[in-house]
């Protein structure tokens, strides 16, 4: 477990740091790293 | 992000790609709205303490499957030749979390005594993300400590701000909740103004004199497109109101001052205190020329079990303010269920602004009317309520 957190700077060939979340609709945890073995477009939005 | 999610259905649809989206928001419920009404159907992570740090939305990042980033902000045109087409070998190095997982938080609880310095917004983290509504005094505490020993961490700040406001919309708030969020969240964003998400947080609540755009318009349209195609919309159990759906000025209104309807303060003062109000005020201090914006919640009490009497005059706060200063409103009134009595938090905001020379903190007299109830089917009264807003000047 390593829950020391940079800024967000995520870098090309680096593999991307893990992190879990709870989803907006059920708060159940879900990770980054669940979703090994696919390819990901990961979006960082906002609703406001 | 309308673009990629429509370019983007045919890959999800036949698997070559999934889409996993995070949102920096403090209400779930208004970002399941957002994704109902835009037909957003893959997951959506909640972020609600920035935890992941961002500067800024909206940023794009494509994994691939090893879970190594091909691409930061992508290029659709070539995404699929770059990207899609490719088949990538590992080798981006080691892996490490950017957040707790719920499993962690005992094992927290121990770290803090090992290395308080980080140990204590960790756990806040921990709290804040996966301990529910149960879990905020904690969080909040926890934060304090982690304040307290490094004044200038601003994620620690950021989030002890972003945990006052959760508390405050829950039925463990506490007095002051709101102001404490805002404090937080100024502080943090002392310690960077760069920091575009900290900045919105701020702007969400404050004057429109320094709003970029109104946060949370699409909201009423957003539930009216969703009920047009014959669904339920995502109901908001914290519905944006004022200065979240207010458009940015360039000038303050000037309203002529109104006839006050207790100039001389003969209406009996709330002694009791049946009607709990809070104030917060945003940002937290004024310089000269510029505004804030002032909010009030007044809430029935619990204890009393007072409830608001819908039978006559609508609540009302008159709004005073000293030569040279502006009021956007001098007089507002609260909208009134048709219930003749009801027990829900009330806002009302308006925004001040300090003239150019203003040379000293303004004296506001900010008071209240209105009807409330002792209990259910007992005495009925009329009262006034003085407030107290205090807006610190900052030269």
């Amino acid at each position: 477990m390593n829950v020391e957190a940079g800024s967000y700077a995520p870098e090309v060939g680096k593999r991307h740091p893990d992190f879990t979340l709870p989803r907006a609709d059920d708060r159940r945890p879900v990770s980054l790293s669940d979703f090994r073995g696919r390819k990901v477009l990961l979006l960082h939005f906002a609703s406001w | 992000m309308p673009v990629w999610h429509a370019a983007t259905r045919e890959w999800v649809k036949s698997g070559r790609l999934a889409l996993l989206g995070v949102v920096q928001e403090q209400h779930a419920e208004r970002a399941r709205l957002f994704a109902q009404w835009q037909g957003l159907d893959w997951p959506i992570l909640h972020d609600p303490i920035n935890i992941l740090r961002l500067q800024g939305v909206p940023i794009l990042v494509a994994v691939d499957e090893h879970g190594v980033v091909r691409a930061v902000r992508p290029d659709l045109k070539t995404f699929d030749a770059d990207f899609l087409d490719r088949t990538f070998s590992d080798g981006g190095g080691e892996a490490v979390a950017l957040t707790p997982r719920p499993g962690d938080i005992p094992a927290l609880r121990e770290r803090t005594r090992a290395n308080p310095s980080t140990g204590w917004r960790a756990l806040g983290d921990a709290l804040a993300l996966w301990a529910g509504p149960e879990g905020l005094d904690e969080a909040i505490a926890c934060y304090q400590r982690a304040v307290d020993s490094a004044p200038a961490d601003g994620d620690a700040l950021f989030r002890l701000g972003a945990c006052h406001r959760l508390r405050s919309e829950t039925a463990g708030r506490k007095h002051g909740d709101f102001q404490a969020a805002v404090d937080g969240w100024s502080r943090a964003l002392a310690t960077n103004p760069n920091q575009y998400i900290w900045r919105r947080r701020i702007q969400q609540y404050g004057p429109r004199l320094d709003k970029p755009y109104a946060f949370y318009d699409w909201v009423s349209e957003a539930a009216k497109a969703v009920a047009a195609r014959g669904e339920t919309p995502i109901p908001l159990s914290e519905p944006p109101y004022g200065s979240e759906i207010a458009h940015p000025l360039k000038e303050l209104p000037q309203p002529q001052a109104p006839t006050p309807p207790d100039p001389e303060g003969k209406v009996n003062r709330d002694a009791k205190r049946l009607i709990e109000a809070d104030v917060a005020v945003v940002p937290p201090t004024v310089t000269p020329g510029q505004a804030v914006r002032v909010h009030i919640v007044l809430r029935p009490s619990r204890r009393a079990q007072a409830h608001w009497n819908n039978e006559g005059e609508p609540l009302r706060l008159l709004v005073d303010v000293p030569a040279g200063w502006r009021a956007s409103e001098r007089l507002l009134a609260a909208p009134q269920p048709q219930q003749a009595e009801t027990g829900e938090a009330r806002r009302l905001d308006f925004e001040v602004q300090a003239p150019p020379d203003a040379a000293a903190a303004p004296r506001l007299r900010v008071y209240a009317l209105y009807n409330v109830c002792e209990t259910q089917g007992g005495q009925c009264l009329f009262l006034r309520q003085d407030l107290p807003v205090e807006i610190p000047l900052r030269k």
